[in-house]
This record gives C-alpha cells, structure tokens and sequence, in this order.
C-alpha cells in the first residue's frame, strides 16, 4: 500500500515504505494554509487579555461575508477558529500576546484568503497585553467558471467526457502550460469548470486511444503493483475491443466512435474552438470571478491508423514500459495528455490502435511529472485514467516561483527508469508498421551528503558517527521549469548518506535539499548551490557534495519600512541575491529570493542563505513580482544592497519604492 | 413487470416515506393481485442428460451480433453503447454503430453473457427481466451464428437539486453523495450501498445521472475533504455586537492600537463564558446530520427529480473525553478509534469511517474533540508491535515492522462501548482493556485427481455480518499492521505450510473464508471446521471472554458436485427466461449468507448449471423472476418448497435433472 505523508508543503509518497521519515520541513509557506496544528488544541480556550477583531469581505464588490470560517493561528498558540457574522464581522477575544503568523478566511465559492495580502501571505500581526487589534479586513476572491457543451456530430451530447482547463503561465521566469481543473460532461453534454483562478486558459477534450497486448492481466490495465496482484487483490475488469493483430482497444474512459466502413475512427484531442493542438487554440483570458458560458464542442471523428514496431533495448527496460504518443505541444503535460498510449509487450513489440493522422513523439520513460493550477477543491483530482501505467511512487508540490496555486506532481511507473527514448513520428493516410524505438541511458548522478559539523569534527560515517535526523531529500528539478525534465526525488541512505538519482533527460537541473542548512553544492571544483548543472552532454555526473552545517541557520534580515501607511494593500519586501545570473533558472522553489510581507506594525523579517542581496519593498500587491526576471532587473537599481553570512542577525530600514520594470 | 417485491416501489407518497413500508413483507404468491413472481410448477422430464458442452472441442468461429435499443413506446436504436461479452476466456466488448448494431466474430464454442452499457443509461445484460438482474447466457455451437440478439437498456434517472448555506446562498464545490439505499428491511441496511459522487458547481447545483430506479440517501459534505473536524465557534450577532462593545470598553476606543502597558480590565466576550463547538459534517436530504433521519428520494425507471435541496450548516459538536485502562499498566501505542455506527455505508467523505483516531497519554487519557451527532462505537485496541507513528523534535517517523515473537506472541487488547453523542460533551468515558481470543488454524486438502500445491499463500479471512464490529486481528505479515475500521473483515495470512493465526478476534458473528491464488483453479472451500461445527454453514459466534481457540481447519476439494439440467416450456421449447433455483431442505441455513442457495439462469438453450454445492438434500424450483441481492428468505422460500422437487446431492455427485413447466 501507498502511503502518503503529507509535511509542510512537500508531499512525498512512499511505497511498501518500512521505516519512513522526513525530517525537514521546506522552507517558508507560501500558501494560504494555516499551520499544522493538532486536532484538539482548537479548544484549549485562550486566556490572554488582547482582541483581533475583523471582516471578511468580497474583495471585487466589497459586500460582507458571511459564514466564512475564519482561523486565526498563532505561534505556539494553536488555532482558533469562528465563522463570520451576517455583518461578515469575527471577533477573537482573550488572546494571549504573541505573534499571531496568519488570519486566514475560508468560504465556499471563494478562493481562500488571508489578511493583508491579495495573493496568498497573510501579513503577521503581533499581538501585546490589552491590545485590540481592530478592522483586520480580509478579503476573499470568487473563482471563475468556463462553462460548455459537448455534443457529437450528430449533435447528440456526449455523457461523461472529460473536459480539462490548460493554464498559460510563468513558472520559474519561463512561460509553461499547466494542467487545470477538468470536469466531467453530465447526461445532457454540459460541462462547468469552476473554480477558476483569473488567468489565460485554453479548453480542450481529451481523447487517449489506450491500447493494451492482447493477454493483459486486468491486474496491469488497471494499475496495480505486482505486490498487490500477487497478495489476491481482484482488479476490476476491464471493456476493450479487439482492434489490433495482437492488441486491444480499452473502451469506457474516452468518448470513442463507431468504425466507418471498417475503417476505425477516432474522435482527436479537441481545442477550444476545434483546433487540434495547443499552439492553434484560442486562449480564454479568464478575469476574476469570471463567468464564461458556450465554450461548446462539437466533436467529428476522423479515421485513424494503427503504429506498430518494437522497442529496441534491454529486456529490463522493457517490461511492462508505458508508450506515450504525445501531440506537440503537450510535452510538458503528464498522463491523459497523449493521443494514444501503448503498452510494450515481453518481446519488446508495441502497438499504437486508433491514432488520428499528424506530428507526434514517442515517449518512452517511467516518470512523467506536469505543472498544475490551482483547482482549490472544486473538481477532483485532475488525473485522467490511464489503464496500464502501474504506478509505483509520486509525489508534488506547491510551486513558489510561479502564481499562487501552481504546483507540481510527479508520477513514476514501476520498472528500470534508466533508459528511455523521445522519437518524432509523423502518420497519415496508412498503418506505420516496423516502427523501432531505441532505448537509450538516461543520465545519472550520484554523490554524497556531509554533515559538516562545524563544532565538533566533521561526521563521516567512517568514523562512526551518525547524523541525530535523517538526512533531507536531494531534489533535482528543471532549473527553467520544464516538467519533461522530470522530477526527481532521493533520500540518501541514511548510514553512508550517498544517493544516486537516476533517469535524468538532457537540459538543465537545479539541485537542492529540503532543508535549510545546506552551505554548499559542488562537482567538479565548481559550485552549483544556486546555479544549474547541465546534461546535454548526456555524461553521468558523479561525485556532487552536498554540504550541510546542522549548526547554521539562515541569516535573518529584519527591520521597518517607511511609508507603508500610505499603501491600501500594505508592503512587501523582496530579497534576491546580487548575481543576476540567479535572476532566472532558479526551480521551482528559489532559496535565493523571499519575499515576506511587513507586518501591521510595519516591520519585516526575511530569512535567506547566506550571500549577498538587494532588498526593495513595494506595495503589498506586488509580492509576487519576483516572479518576472524583468522586475529583479528593474528593481536592482533602486534596490538596497546587504552581506549576510549565516546565522547573522541583520536589521536593515527601507521604505516603498515603486518599481516600473 | 415493474418493481419488484422488495423494492421501494415509487409510490405516490414519494419522498419522505417511512423505512417501515408495508408491503416489505409483500411476498410472492401463486395466486391473487400484485403476483410479480410466479412460481411453475415443474415436472420432472427423465431425458437423456446432454453433454456438457465444455466437453465439446472448442472449435469453430461463430459469430453474435445483434442490436441495442433504448426502452420506450417505440425502442430505438441506442449509438456507441459498449456492449461487453463475457465467457470462455475473458471479456470482449465492441461499441454499436449509427444503428444500435453490433458483431462479434471468430466466437468460440460456449455460454456468453452480453452486457450493454452507455453513459447516462443503466447497464443491462440480455434477456434480463431489468437492470440488475442476470442475463441470458447465449449458448454457441461450433460456427453458430447468433445474430437476433436484441438488449433493451433504459435511461437512468436523475436526482438534482441546490445546496444552500443557512444563509440561502448557494455552496459550490459540496462533494454530494448519492447512495442506493437497499431493502428497507433491518438486515438488508447491513450490506454495503451503490454510490455516486457528485460535486456541486459554482451556483450550488448537482446532478447524480445515471441512476437506477429506486431509493437513495442524498447527502452534501464541505468541499475538500468534506468533514471538518477541528471545533470552531459561532456567534450570533447580538452576542457578535456584545464581544465588540465588551473590547472597546477594555481596549478604549482608540480606533487602531490601544496602549499595551497598562493593565486592562478583562476582555470578556460571551462567548467565552458559554463556548459551544461547531463543526461541518455530512447533511443528508433533507437537512439533517443523523443518517437515521435522512429521507431517502425515491425515484422511478428514468425519472428526472429536481428540487432535492439541501441546507448545509454546521453542527453542534461535542468533546469526549475518556480513559484507557489496563491491567497490564501502561501500554505504548494504543489506539482508540470514533467510528460512526450504523448499518448504512456511505462514502466516508460524508461520514469519516472510522472518523478520528488517537493515541491516549501516558496517562490513558484521550479526547477527541468536534464530534458531530449521531451513533458512535469507541474502541480502544492495542496491537503488540503494530505499526506507529512518532513525532519527535525533528519530525515525523513511521515505525514499522514485522512483529517480533515475542510481540506476535502476546494478546491483542481491546475495549469497546457505544456512544450516543447529541452536541452535549461527554466526559468520563472508561474502556477496559481485555484479551480478545487467538485462533489458529491450518489449510487441508481432499484430493481426488489434482495435486495440492506444495507451497501455499494468501489469506483467510473472517467477515463480521453485522457491520458494527471493529476488528482487531490482523495480518501476522507486513507488521500486524493498522488496525481495521468498522465493517471490515478480520484476516490473517497463510504461512507456506498452510498455517495461519488470527492475533485476536473481536466480539462478533463472522463468516469464515479463505482466498488462496495458489489453489484458485479446479478446488472449492469445502469446510470451516472448528470444534466439529462447519463455520461456512454456521458463523462463528465471540461473545468476550473465550479462550483461544486452536485447530480451525478450512479444507479444499477437487470433488466437484453438479446440478445441471434442461428447462422447457410446455410446448418442449428452451425456456431461459426463468431461475432455477437449488436450496437446501435445511430452514436452519435459510440465511442472507447462506452457501447452500443458489440460482441459475438458464442458456438460450434452457440449459442450467449449478456447481460445487455441498453434498446434501435439496429442493429444486423455477421461478420467473429474482431479486440476486435478496432472496435467500424463509419467507419467500417457504413459499417456493410446495412447488420444488427434492434432489439429493451426494459427495462428488453430479445430478441431472430436466425440468419442463406445466401447462
């Protein structure tokens, strides 16, 4: 069985885990979540002589709001929790003095949301004796909605397609497409895809032909791992048409039509407004809580044919490796993406049923990772079916180099994942047979983890010692956000602290550990702390240290800021390292760049490795800003510069300064 | 013929019908109104038995085509249904053209059910009388071409409706459970429900399509995860207005910051005097939090049913406090588990199942706080070296392993009571750690022909009938693990010597079973003996309090029985629109679990067979419709015996009984 821990923001997914643990939470939260707090403290009733007293209002319109769930969470204190009023009104009374870290409101149809922040941080208020702290306004954004119809060529509507959402957006200073939320067509062909962040969207069907060898054991079509087959769990079966010399059609997930004169039709991956790829779709700027109606398809099919071949490489590579046809533009898209998969058999033959004519790539791997957006409980989860991927581990995470509500996920198959293949293949007008695949080494890079213990001597496992915690996961993630990259996720043994991450493509990886005392990341005489480590070569990497001081803590960067009374929406200060070379590049989650949000009292606290910064504050609203290198570029120049080293203690005054990028 | 018996037939009263219907007891009878199921009289035709097919060489490539249609005054043709064939090897499905047709060819000798399904409709297999019963098997010779297959499926309907707030605004994003709710009779409530799950879109509104005629529980949860547990306080605003006034006249209208250097005079809002916990869980239709006051909505073949609102607030919620205690003294990783009791299962984003757990203190003592209303069972277990998770100041462990001997040696603990929680907090709660009884047992053969397997693996499992139980015991494998919820099974893994332990068996009536791959093929479960009683005829009964109990012996066989025959019509002609059904003569095993009832539709030949009963006397009857999910009833087979034959099947016996109906 899976088991799914879920700490801080990182979610990790261990299967047939025996001793399990993580021990570092990431960085700071970036969310509007409040903390993890146990069950139970809810109730441990405050006994403190201070108020925090509020609204909670619609931040287009203004109006009240009521019965939102407003959580008030302090530091060391637990959480509080009260709906609001017909007046939208919440009033937290006898508090204890304190940071109070984050006033978070939650309502259904609403987005959640925090006080003093449009996008995501809640500004952290502090709390004395007797004082009351009074008209906390926080305000809650209504979701968007693309609404539509799905009919067929006669116009009939087609029950229970998928309909999925596709976010234009930055990630990591680079424009990418991430999976939205999808929606189910119901029995008269409408569709709602709620839930909807303001942004630019594009709306397509999906249509995966999902082709399986003949003798598939349901066990496989339907995703489980040998372990569980073999223990006696009973797979579902499955419905599959006998389409191919040796293979089969899986039927039910996908709206499929009917053969045309024996000649077997398919109805292609259709964009809003009938366009047939990403590229030729009209984009939907999507405002808040927009509402947009008669997003229609209507689906035609077209004839398809067939691509059999053999996959060429080591028999261990082969078994049981997923095939994923993927239509361009799509590369960064993970599963349900493709227009057909294929699964390989012993043998190493394969065969694609029902694909449409056009450009596609065969994608051989085992881990597939996609950026997603923000569904925030409206749908469920935005995975479509894909019967014979068996699924052996995964896991994601919140993005914060991107807009609030990006995330991650990662999803790797079972089997060996050091070889793969991407071929271009164009079909059209007949059956592609002899179609060879060639495998080919994926990188690898292996290295170590050194506790460098700067009071005591340095820990080796040759000399005995052991690390008190386990050793932080190693992440290595595409430094401009590229999901074909993959993901990948290592935990160093816990005795020699070496890992070894295998699979890698070719392009540019960033390396980092969930942990916030890594002092440095080098190979080859060179430091990749903060800067990619590039594969095109497709030459192993071996011998990365990664350096960690359990005694080191990050610089703290403190102070007030002028001026903030004069901004609606308060202030924001931004850190980023001096060395514009890490403008850009930097993942998914910058260690280099924070930005927090000054507090009611207008002071700040940043925490960041150490190393030299520029530090600008700016108008609330403009938190994320970062996010765009040409900001960072802009803001340079009026920014303030600072040294910190770690551990250091740093006040540094600022005031608001606008910046035009 | 519509409805059935048993079924919550759509009444004019519709909605809002109590559970104690009265025609529940409604039961067929051979003669006078209402008669839905008709009972024929058999005669026993004395011809010579055919040979089983599956004697026959399985050559040939036939072919069974033929046509899906909607239901209706005029039937049309139904375009990319699935229709799915099951038999021989596998399933095959092929999608009907523009015409509602379709084919299957190169299909070999054999018996084959074919079902049809589309989105929006409910799935119906050929010549079933409805949705939900079984089908005509279609009987192929070799090179047979079978192409008048007509299957008729029906429009499912619809349930929709609004979820609103208190405040009448809509609740986008509710998770809706939609789930089948089953003969209203008690013990039927035990078996597990259908479900649908439905989200609400952004004006609040649902729709559960595709559904097939009858009763369901219409339930909304919170968006997310659906349940939140974590108490929360609500004020009115009057006592909103009281706690504002109470701070100013603290805090000093300032407007921003009063001074924090003086003492102030005490802050006291209303609500601190009088906390009462809320919290959000499942509302049934048509607002309520207890599943026992739901209504269930009662909807006919097609029906489309608007206007199933629902009103979703939160609900007072109640802390409970408790102890564990030992005679053993302090035990690490306890556990002690809330679980919603009932005999209803519905997805446990509406009701969490089990719905909190908790590790008590040192001490024994635990809460669990933000307990909604309604009928729980609180358990307490302690697992010798179960799995556990550890927070320390660094984070978070989980510490598994397989059990030590020592720990695999040792009782399993446990303690239960019932709780009957209404918003009021409960205090006091005391669970008394007791030994729950070991069994251990062993897999046997008795072979005829096929060797046993050397090694042997998989899992014996004992099924609580009653879906109240927690159980302890667990797998001896994979670390004794996680201790199991209500209304599951109990199960323990077979060694390679076909040995196996159940740690510790809860109090409960179980039926016992064992799924075993390495003897899946050509053997049946015989016997489930302990202490000289067969468990697979008579539950295991624990009260509390027994011993261990050692030397339960589950036997496979690879002596098959058969029943098989031929029914005919009067006029000697295949009769498949019938059941055939076998039952034993003993009242005493005329249970809902019973092994020794089963049922047959004949072949599109007439051809029934029913194999692996146990040797012994039975009764053989035909009938012209069955409910497969509720008709092993005294009630309803005391009227069947006047029109069986008596068979007798003896061990390994293979009888052979034509049957033609009277005229």
């Amino acid at each position: 069985m899976a088991l799914s821990l879920r700490y801080g923001r990182v979610t990790v997914i261990v299967v047939a885990a025996c001793i399990a643990a993580l021990a570092q939470a990431p960085g700071a939260a970036q969310q509007v979540v409040p903390p993890f707090v146990p069950p139970g403290a809810a109730t441990k009733p405050p006994s403190g002589t201070g108020v925090i007293s509020g609204v909670v209002v619609d931040a287009r319109t203004g109006a009240p709001l009521t019965d939102a769930m407003v959580t008030l969470t302090g530091r060391g204190i637990g959480a509080l929790r009260q709906l609001s009023d017909a007046k939208g009104r919440f009033i937290f009374s006898q508090l204890v003095a304190g940071d109070y870290v984050s006033l978070h409101a939650a309502k259904p149809g609403y987005f959640d949301g925090a006080y003093g922040a449009r996008d995501g941080k809640s500004q952290p208020v502090t709390l004395a004796d007797g004082q009351w702290l009074q008209d906390l306004r926080v305000e809650l954004v209504r979701p968007g909605v693309i609404g539509g119809t799905v009919v067929d060529e006669r116009g009939e509507p087609i029950v229970g397609a998928y309909v999925r959402a596709l976010a234009q957006l930055t990630v990591a200073g680079a424009p990418h497409v991430a999976v939205g939320p999808s929606a189910k067509t119901d029995d008269r062909g409408m569709y709602r895809l709620a839930g909807l962040s303001a942004g630019r969207y594009v709306v397509e069907v999906p249509s995966v032909a999902t082709a399986v060898p003949t003798d598939t054991p349901a066990s496989v079509v339907a995703g489980m791992l040998p372990v569980m087959a073999s223990r006696g769990a009973v797979a579902p079966d499955y419905r599959a048409v006998d389409a191919g010399a040796h293979a089969r059609l899986i039927v039910g997930n996908y709206a499929i039509p009917s053969p045309a004169g024996g000649q077997p039709q398919a109805y292609p991956i259709a964009f809003y407004p009938n366009a047939a790829g990403v590229a030729e779709a009209a984009p939907i700027d999507l405002a808040a809580g927009q509402e947009r109606d008669g997003i229609d398809f209507q689906l035609r099919p077209v004839p398809t044919w067939r691509i059999s071949g053999r996959v060429d490489g080591p028999a261990s590579s082969i078994a049981g490796l997923l095939l994923r046809l993927v239509p361009p533009g799509a590369e960064d898209l993970g599963l349900g993406s493709e227009a057909a998969t294929a699964l390989v058999e012993k043998n190493g033959t394969f065969e694609f049923l029902d694909v449409p004519a056009g450009r596609y790539t065969i994608d051989a791997r085992r881990s597939f990772a996609e950026l997603r957006y923000n569904s925030q409980g409206f749908s469920n989860d935005p995975s479509l079916p894909t019967p014979g991927f068996v699924r052996s581990s995964g896991g994601g995470g919140d993005i914060a180099a991107a807009p609030l509500g990006t995330s991650y996920t990662y999803t790797s198959g079972a089997g060996d994942a050091t070889m793969w293949a991407w071929q271009p293949i164009e079909v059209g007008g007949a059956d592609l047979t002899d179609v060879v695949v060639t495998l080919r080494r994926a990188v690898s890079m292996t290295g170590r983890v050194v506790i460098e213990d700067t009071k005591r001597a340095p820990t080796t496992p040759a000399a005995g010692g052991l690390p008190q915690a386990p050793p932080p996961f190693v992440m290595v993630e595409p430094a401009d956000g590229s999901t074909s990259l993959g993901i990948h996720t290592k935990r160093p043994d816990p005795t020699t602290l070496a890992f070894a991450v295998d699979g890698l493509m070719r392009g540019r990886y960033l390396i980092h550990t969930l942990g916030s005392n890594t002092t440095s990341i080098t190979w080859n005489g060179h430091d990749y702390t903060y800067t990619p480590i590039d594969t095109s070569t497709g030459q192993d990497i071996t011998g990365v240290v990664i350096t960690i001081d359990p005694n080191v803590s990050p610089a703290k960067i403190n102070g007030s800021v002028a001026n903030v009374a004069s901004h609606p929406h308060g202030a924001a200060v931004i850190a980023f390292p001096a060395e514009p070379a890490q403008w850009t590049n930097y993942g998914f989650q910058p260690r280099r760049i924070q930005a927090a949000a000054v507090t009611n009292s207008g002071t700040y606290q940043l925490s960041v490795p150490a190393g030299d910064y520029y530090l600008i504050a700016v108008d609330g609203d403009r938190i994320d800003a970062w996010q765009d290198p040409r900001f960072l570029q802009a803001a340079a120049s009026s920014a303030t510069r600072v040294s910190v080293d770690w551990n250091e203690t740093r006040s540094q005054a600022l005031q608001v300064t606008e910046v035009r990028p | 013929m519509k409805g059935t018996f048993r079924s919550w037939s759509p009444g004019p009263s519709g909605p809002g019908r109590s559970r104690n219907r009265s025609d529940e007891k409604c039961i067929p009878r051979p003669e006078g109104p209402g008669l839905r199921t008709v009972l024929l009289v058999l005669m026993a035709l004395f011809l010579a038995a055919r040979t089983p097919a599956s004697a026959q060489a399985r050559t040939g490539a036939g072919r069974i085509a033929g046509h899906v249609v909607a239901s209706g005054p005029q039937p049309t043709p139904v375009r990319r249904a699935i229709v799915t064939m099951a038999g021989g090897a596998g399933s095959r499905s092929a999608i009907t053209d523009d015409d509602g047709a379709f084919v299957f060819d190169g299909v070999p000798v054999g018996r084959f059910t074919l079902t049809a399904s589309k989105p929006a409709f409910i799935s119906t297999a050929y010549g079933a009388a409805r949705p939900g019963r079984p089908g005509t098997a279609i009987s192929l010779a070799a090179g047979q071409t079978v192409a008048d297959v007509v299957i008729t499926i029906v429009h499912g309907a619809v349930i929709t409706g609004t979820v609103r707030d208190r405040n009448g605004e809509p609740v986008p994003g509710a998770r809706m459970a939609v789930s089948a709710v089953d003969a209203p009779r008690p013990d039927a409530l035990a078996r597990p429900v259908m479900t649908s799950d439905v989200v609400t879109d952004d004006r609040g509104v649902y729709r559960a399509y595709g559904l097939a005629p009858g009763a369901y529980l219409v339930a909304a949860a919170r968006p997310g995860n659906g349940i939140a547990t974590e108490p929360m306080e609500i004020l009115s605003s009057a006592e909103m207005d009281a706690a504002f006034e109470a701070a100013a006249r603290s805090a000093g209208r300032t407007g921003v910051l009063a001074g924090a250097t003086s003492a102030p005079a005490t802050a006291r809002s209303p609500s601190t005097t009088e906390r009462r916990d809320y919290a959000y869980t499942g509302i049934f239709y048509p607002g309520t939090p207890d599943m026992a006051q739901a209504t269930p909505v009662t909807v006919a073949a097609g029906e489309e049913r608007a206007g199933v609102d629902i009103t979703y607030m939160p609900v007072r919620a109640a802390t409970i406090e408790g102890l564990v205690t030992s005679a053993a003294g302090p035990l690490p990783s306890i556990q002690v588990r809330l679980g919603v009791q009932s005999g209803i299962v519905v997805p446990s984003f509406v009701r969490a199942v089990p719905l909190l757990t908790k590790s008590p203190g040192a001490d024994g003592r635990f809460t669990f706080t933000g307990v909604v209303p309604g009928q729980y069972l609180l358990t307490a277990d302690f697992v010798p070296g179960a799995a556990r998770i550890v927070r320390t100041a660094t984070g978070v462990t989980m510490v598994q392993h397989d059990p030590t001997p020592e720990e695999f040696a040792a009782r399993l603990l446990w303690a239960r009571t019932s709780l009957a929680v209404d918003g009021e907090d409960i205090s006091g709660v005391t669970l008394a750690l007791q030994p729950a009884p070991r069994i251990t047992g062993r897999i046997a053969f008795d072979a005829v022909s096929a060797t046993p397997p050397a090694k042997l693996d998989g899992r014996v499992s004992l099924t609580p009938l009653t879906p109240e139980q927690m159980s302890v015991a667990r797998s001896n494998g994979g670390g004794g693990g996680v201790v199991s919820g209500p209304a599951t099974a109990t199960s323990a893994t077979i060694e390679e010597d076909g040995t196996f332990t159940f740690r510790g068996v809860l109090p409960g009536t179980y039926v016992a079973n064992a799924t075993v791959p390495a003897v899946a093929q050509g053997w049946w479960l015989r016997s489930a003996m302990l202490d000289g009683r067969d468990l697979l005829d008579a539950p295991l009964a624990i009260t509390g309090g027994e011993n261990d109990m050692n030397g339960l012996v589950l036997t496979f066989t690879d002596r098959h029985t058969e029943v098989s025959g031929r029914l005919q019509t009067p006029a000697g002609t295949p009769a498949p629109n019938y059941y055939v059904v076998v039952f034993t003569t003993d009242r005493t095993m005329w249970r809902s679990d019973g092994r020794r009832l089963a049922f047959a539709r004949p072949g599109s030949d007439g051809t029934f067979d029913i194999r692996d009963l146990p040797p012994g006397d039975y009764y053989l009857a035909a009938l012209t419709d069955l409910d497969p999910r509720d008709w092993k009833r005294a009630d309803l087979l005391d009227q069947v015996v006047p029109a069986s034959l008596h068979i007798a099947i003896a061990e390994g016996g293979h009888v052979v009984q034509n049957l033609q109906i009277a005229k």
